[in-house]
């Protein structure tokens, strides 16, 4: 497929000249169209326009702007691009969003006469977002400053110095004079001191967008057809492949069942379908599933999100505001979405942030660093769509406090926990009560006094190492709340999820993974909680599972719904 | 010349094809969607597609707006393919335009705009149609080079080109983005003139012989009888216009008449609810 660059930049500074000029030193225009525009031109007695090949509208001519995305096919030594012009003034940002959201690669055009303003710094800064990182800045007119080495240099040393403040990557500058085609196919003999290459020679040479075929399988699904007695799933692949025999989960519902056959019109008995195929799909068992639903490789599913942080982009003339409720799209689920929190203002006319929103109900989600398509959402009112955005992944340094009776599973979840934390590259640590009492808190009894003391020990070292970015799981009875609220106290900044796992003592015994409630019964132990000695439910803790009802893979993904957005507590 | 497409051109189009796919889907989200054929060369790859898309059920209407002047060679394929295919077919006239006389010769915007744009916002607001499917191409002319795949339509079917919604990677509106008004959704607005031949040719997909050269002429773009002008070729086969297509300088809409009565023609057109 071709690849596709988005040509961005402040109004005026050349970009639709740019791209008519390259289409016609490609000879890739159209006669009629480029007789159009002659006859056009010389009526109003000016010099040929190139960027009216481009800017068809009527406003576009006769303001000589561009308002609204265009998207064109060029040609060069063999390959397919798609040209992607997109306007440059303030109000049409939205536009110029929309077309290169759609891009491989960016060029961001620069007059090389004026000073970096904000709308240069806001389309990089847009690009960054898109998570388009190939940029090459062109340095446009430098016919206007006599084709001044100097005045290239301390233009490009500006650039890099912003892109590096921003954290962004450092993109390919080069020198051009657009409309008159210095630099773009042809090597400008004006500007002997730069010997790099042509814009053209760039873009050839960017790399092929990368293959999302070895991923782990994602196909959120539009919705399903009944043809021939049977139901067909439909929807795209966006990462992976999916083949007859392979175990799907969904996500939100957690519904499991196996590709049972392939289902494309004129294509009868296809095995296998690749990231990128329209395709429908036929199940082993009937389940009802709804439009929404994200169908994921079962050894690898996405995560089960509640919360998400995020970076985005907001382009509504209403202000972004905390509190406020939009339509959250992900894939094709759409749920609600409150903002719990701003926590970051990029850019001072307030169009990117970074944010916290509660959703209104569970979603499977990717984070943006390991699933682009699934990973991004848009934000909408009234069926439009205001802003998107790129869901982040957490941020390390977290006490996941795990509270409740022996034998409730807390050492087993924390166990499964930690595997899928791991899997997604975050550095997690366990502190198990029964693994502490050999070591740090030995000598402690079970006195209240000596529980507290053992609680008051945990969270201290817990707080260490959520301080060191780790992800520290605890899995200990704790069951004085006066304990644990402590507990959250000594925590501080870090962030402190309690979770209460929760299973009636009855069934706790039946358990009995230690045998302890036996020896209990014996009359072996005494001071022992739910027995001898009281446990505190949580009143509110930050989750409430249920592990007589929930299986272990269920109870992590209500963890990582909880946990892995990161957010949940400034709000 | 080659009859087959290169691997590069197969992925292309396998790519375009997935996408047109996913956007007829997408479209099912809306109340009473129907789509509209001409029986030109780049509806009736989009109905193609619709029918792969739904497993050659199509879940609504495919509606014919008949100026009465269309070529009689289009009204035969229309019928028997409707047939072949199971399409409900529906054929929308403005017989008031018609019987007063409209035609050509009153003038070609002012005839497109009475028996083309009234008759289809007629038939909208008769039949309560929330979307409506139309095979424009962004490379076929200025105007549809500045269109979104989902593009809103007030009630009046007018297009506010200057302040298009946002639209971000493939997420596109919902009904209620178009109000009382509909949604144009275009599933091929990607596709250049070149990518339809050669999925034609891939697919087999029949067309009108129109397309072929008699006597050294092909319409090259198929509209009503006195506004489709013939471009001179002598390609009389798939593979020949194939070829003729990878070396002509000359635009595709060059033999429609009323792309020329005006400098913005098509922009005003559909500004006001043309296809």
């Amino acid at each position: 497929m071709s690849l596709r660059i988005a040509i961005c930049g402040h109004v005026d500074h050349g970009k639709s000249t740019l791209i008519g000029r390259l289409l016609n030193d490609c000879g890739q225009v159209k006669e009629d169209r480029a007789r159009k525009v002659q006859s056009f031109c010389e009526n109003a007695g000016r010099r040929f326009e190139y960027a009216f090949l481009l800017d068809g509208l009527a406003e576009e001519q006769e303001k000589g702007i561009t308002i609204d995305v265009t998207e064109v096919s060029w040609n060069f030594q063999g390959r397919e691009f798609t040209i992607i012009d997109t306007p440059g003034h303030r109000e049409f940002l939205k536009n110029m969003v929309g077309g290169a959201s759609r891009a491989d690669a960016g060029v961001l055009l620069f007059d090389v006469g004026s000073e970096i303003q904000d709308q240069f710094k806001r389309h990089a800064a847009m690009l960054g977002l898109l998570g388009i990182s190939r940029v090459i800045v062109v340095l446009n007119k430098m016919d206007l400053v006599d084709w001044s080495e100097d005045v290239f240099f301390a233009r490009e040393r500006e650039i890099l110095e912003f892109f590096a403040s921003a954290s962004m990557p450092r993109p390919v500058i080069l020198p051009a004079a657009a409309w008159m085609g210095a630099n773009l196919i042809h090597q400008a003999a004006e500007m002997p001191w730069y010997r790099g290459p042509t814009l053209a020679q760039l873009c050839a040479d960017i790399p092929p967008p990368k293959t999302l075929g070895s991923m782990a399988l994602r196909i959120p699904l539009q919705g399903s057809y009944v043809r021939g007695g049977k139901e067909i799933f439909v929807g795209r692949v966006e990462a992976g492949s999916l083949k007859v025999g392979d175990p799907l989960v969904f996500l939100p519902s957690g519904k499991k069942s196996v590709v049972a056959s392939l289902e494309i019109f004129g294509e009868p008995g296809r095995r296998s379908a690749e990231a990128g195929e329209s395709i429908g799909f036929t199940l082993g068992e009937p389940l009802a599933l709804k439009r929404g639903e994200l169908g994921c490789g079962e050894a690898a599913p996405a995560l089960l999100a509640r919360q998400l942080r995020a970076d985005i982009f907001w382009l509504a003339k209403e202000k972004l505001e905390k509190g406020a409720t939009y339509q959250l799209r992900c894939g094709t689920k759409e749920v609600g979405a409150t903002v719990s929190s701003v926590t970051e203002l990029f850019d001072s006319s307030g169009c990117l942030a970074r944010v916290n929103l509660q959703l209104s109900e569970p979603i499977g989600i990717d984070h943006f660093a390991s699933c682009e398509s699934t990973g991004r959402f848009i934000l909408s009112k009234e069926g439009q769509a205001l802003g998107g955005g790129r869901i982040l992944a957490p941020e390390a340094g977290a006490i996941l406090w795990m509270t409740g009776l022996s034998g409730a599973g807390k050492s087993t979840l924390a166990e499964a926990l930690e595997k899928r934390l791991q899997s997604q590259g975050l550095r997690t640590k366990i502190l198990d009560g029964d693994v502490l009492r050999t070591g740090l808190c030995r000598g402690l009894g079970f006195s209240d006094a000596d529980r507290s003391e053992n609680v008051r020990r945990t969270a201290e070292v817990a707080k260490l190492f959520a301080e060191s970015g780790m992800v520290t799981i605890v899995a200990l009875i704790s069951p004085f709340a006066a304990d644990r609220d402590n507990a959250r106290l000594i925590a501080g900044k870090e962030k402190f999820l309690e979770i209460f796992v929760d299973c009636p003592l009855s069934q706790c015994e039946k358990r009995d993974p230690k045998g302890l409630y036996k020896k209990v019964r014996k009359g072996e132990i005494s001071h022992f909680t739910g027995i001898h000695s009281r446990y505190d439910a949580p009143g509110a803790p930050d989750l409430h599972l249920r592990t007589d009802k929930l299986s272990i893979d269920a109870a992590v993904q209500e963890i990582l719904g909880l946990f892995s957005p990161d957010e949940g507590l400034e709000c | 010349m080659s009859h087959f497409n290169s691997p590069r051109e197969e992925a292309r189009l396998k790519a375009l094809e997935s996408e047109s796919i996913y956007i007829l889907r997408e479209a099912m989200k809306f109340p009473r969607p129907a789509m509209l054929w001409s029986m030109g060369k780049d509806s009736s790859v989009m109905l193609w597609l619709a029918r792969k898309a739904f497993f050659g059920e199509i879940p609504f209407p495919v509606v014919h707006i008949d100026t009465s002047f269309k070529i009689p060679e289009m009204i035969e394929f229309r019928d028997r393919k409707a047939k072949e295919w199971n399409l409900d077919l529906q054929i929308s006239q403005n017989s008031a335009a018609l019987k007063a006389g409209m035609s050509s010769a009153c003038g070609k915007l002012e005839c497109c705009t009475a028996l083309k744009t009234q008759a289809l916002k007629d038939f909208l607001a008769e039949k309560n149609y929330k979307a409506i499917f139309t095979a424009i191409r962004s490379d076929e002319e200025a105007s549809r080079g500045k269109e979104r795949i989902f593009s809103p339509r007030n009630s009046q079917a007018q297009w506010a080109y200057e302040e298009q919604i946002p639209q971000f990677w493939d997420m596109y509106p919902s009904d209620k983005a178009s109000g009382d008004g509909h949604m144009r959704i275009h599933p091929i607005l990607r596709w250049t003139e070149l990518d339809i031949w050669l999925y034609i040719r891939r697919e087999q997909i029949p067309v009108l012989d129109l397309y072929f050269s008699k006597n050294g002429e092909r319409y090259r773009s198929v509209g009503c009888a006195p506004c489709t002008g013939t471009v001179r070729s002598s390609a009389n086969t798939i593979d020949s216009v194939i070829e003729e297509l990878r070396v002509t300088k000359v635009g595709e809409r060059a033999g429609r008449a009323q792309d020329q009565a005006d400098r913005y023609a098509m922009q005003k057109l559909r500004k006001a609810g043309y296809m």
